[in-house]
């Protein structure tokens, strides 16, 4: 579970960027209460899935009953982040009728994780469904917080039908692999579908790119937090930006 | 030595055809310095099914038959499994088992072609707390051509095992080199000798590893070792294992 790092080390700064991240889609929205979120990118292997996780782990360890779903039907990996079998999931439910208590995985008392399932031959037809929908809205009333992993959005259309059907879509970005022009493009997709975008992720920042210095800091304040000072070397270290439009 | 790959239970799939072949093929075995043998017959869905417990019972009959025999040899239960997508439950329902009751599987894939779905299986397997050894890789056609597409075995922690006769080169020049080429770049955990008679495949092992260590210098001692891993169901070290990078040099194949 490499990948789980509030499971792992809850109290590095990566953790802290994340639960910032999780502070500023709350704040996001003052009237309307943001309970489903999806996850996605422009092109493949920018960190959607990690990113997904951590923000799961993030509202479950806050105590809201999170549901973590895997929409990337094409190439499936939470299962492989929570180290789980995806014999059935989200697709098995879609199509079998079965229970979601039936298909999803209790990670602990708050978090439940539905993986993908069976890859089906019709991924956007299956998401598009009013099935779909129904099944988002009934999930919505039980779960305080439905994070919804997708494919990239420049690559297939998914994550644009998945964006028109939640109440905010966060954006990843990663240092050194995404393009602008992609990005660009990834953000008018789903602006076309009129997707609420809460704003942007950005990963593998090489610390010391950045203004804010705080990683090396952060543990001066963590209560008991590990003695020993880590050097700068937290590429991975998300950061959010609220961009909103 | 201990051989991880062997058809010698009698009658039970293509290997040995009757009593005599066995009684044969435990003195050749014998000879070359072998001292146990993990019986492995095949489960193929439809073809051979032998499930864990068929194995027991044939293997108490070759027991006895060494006995009479006078034979130094410890036979001990294994199967060797043809992945498919009734591989999962199967192991889950007992028919399949780990070696020796381990949970060490020695799988198959099909010769010619890759399942698209063959990570997901071993995936699955994985999580449902198996092991999967990957039985004599070396042969199949899509690794003769493309190396490369052993990585993502590696990733998903597979081990290896590789036929005796491959090195020599009974299957063949191309089989030979890709053999030589996984050992070289560590990915070997066992040799077995995947004996199906006393002539023309039959149970020598004992060359295979000395020729191995040609290949990589340190590699027979781990080779001679894992197998008493296996037989006591512990964790095997897989740390001199490289990803496969085609080389850019044509001559230094």
């Amino acid at each position: 579970m490499s990948d789980l790092i509030l499971e792992k080390q809850p109290k590095s700064p990566i953790s802290e960027a994340y639960r910032t991240i999780r502070t500023n889609i709350d704040f996001s929205s003052i009237d309307k209460e943001i309970r489903t979120i999806l996850v996605t990118s422009s092109g493949p292997g920018e960190g959607k899935t990690t990113t997904a996780a951590n923000i799961a782990l993030t509202y479950a360890q806050a105590g809201k009953k999170t549901l973590l779903i895997d929409c990337d039907l094409r190439k499936p990996r939470i299962h492989k982040v929570f180290k789980i079998s995806n014999r059935i999931g989200f697709t098995n439910m879609m199509a079998d009728d079965m229970k979601l208590s039936e298909a999803a995985f209790l990670f602990n008392d708050t978090l439940q994780v539905l993986t993908a399932g069976t890859i089906p031959p019709n991924p956007s037809e299956m998401l598009s469904s009013n099935k779909m929908k129904t099944f988002l809205q009934a999930a919505a009333m039980v779960y305080d917080r439905i994070i919804i992993d997708s494919p990239p959005i420049n690559v297939v259309t998914d994550a644009q039908i998945l964006g028109a059907a939640t109440d905010g879509v966060i954006l990843v970005v990663s240092s050194e692999i995404t393009n602008i022009e992609g990005a660009i493009r990834a953000k008018e997709l789903l602006l076309k579908v009129k997707a609420n975008i809460l704003g942007v992720v950005l990963r593998r920042l090489k610390s010391g790119s950045g203004k804010y210095g705080y990683s090396s800091y952060y543990y001066y304040y963590a209560e008991d937090g590990e003695k020993k000072r880590r050097k700068k070397k937290n590429d991975r270290r998300p950061q959010s930006h609220s961009s909103r439009d | 030595m201990i051989d991880v790959h062997s058809h010698i239970l009698p009658g039970i799939d293509d290997g040995s055809k009757n009593l005599d072949v066995t009684a044969s093929m435990l003195k050749i075995a014998q000879d070359d310095g072998i001292d146990k043998i993990i019986v492995t017959p095949h489960y193929v869905t439809g073809i051979f099914e032998n499930s864990y417990d068929d194995v027991l019972k044939s293997l108490n009959n070759v027991n006895s038959l060494i006995q009479d025999k006078g034979l130094n040899i410890k036979l001990v239960p294994g199967q060797e499994i043809f992945l498919d997508r009734y591989t999962l439950d199967l192991y889950k329902d007992g028919i399949l088992r780990g070696i020796n009751g381990g949970s060490y599987l020695l799988c198959e894939l099909p010769m010619d072609k890759l399942p698209e779905d063959a990570m997901d299986m071993i995936y699955e397997l994985h999580v449902a707390g198996a092991r999967v050894i990957i039985a004599h890789p070396e042969r199949y056609m899509y690794f003769v051509n493309d190396l490369t597409l052993i990585n993502d075995f590696i990733k998903e922690e597979c081990y290896f095992q590789i036929n005796s006769g491959s090195i020599s080169g009974i299957f063949g020049h191309e089989v030979k080199k890709t053999a030589k080429l996984m050992i070289k770049n560590g990915i070997c955990d066992f040799i077995g000798t995947d004996a199906h008679n006393a002539d023309t495949r039959s149970p020598k092992i004992k060359n295979a590893i000395e020729k191995s260590e040609d290949y990589l210098k340190g590699i027979k001692d781990t080779l001679i070792k894992n197998p008493y891993f296996l037989l006591n169901n512990e964790e095997i070290n897989v740390k001199c294992r490289k990803l496969y990078k085609k080389s850019r040099l044509i001559f230094n194949k």
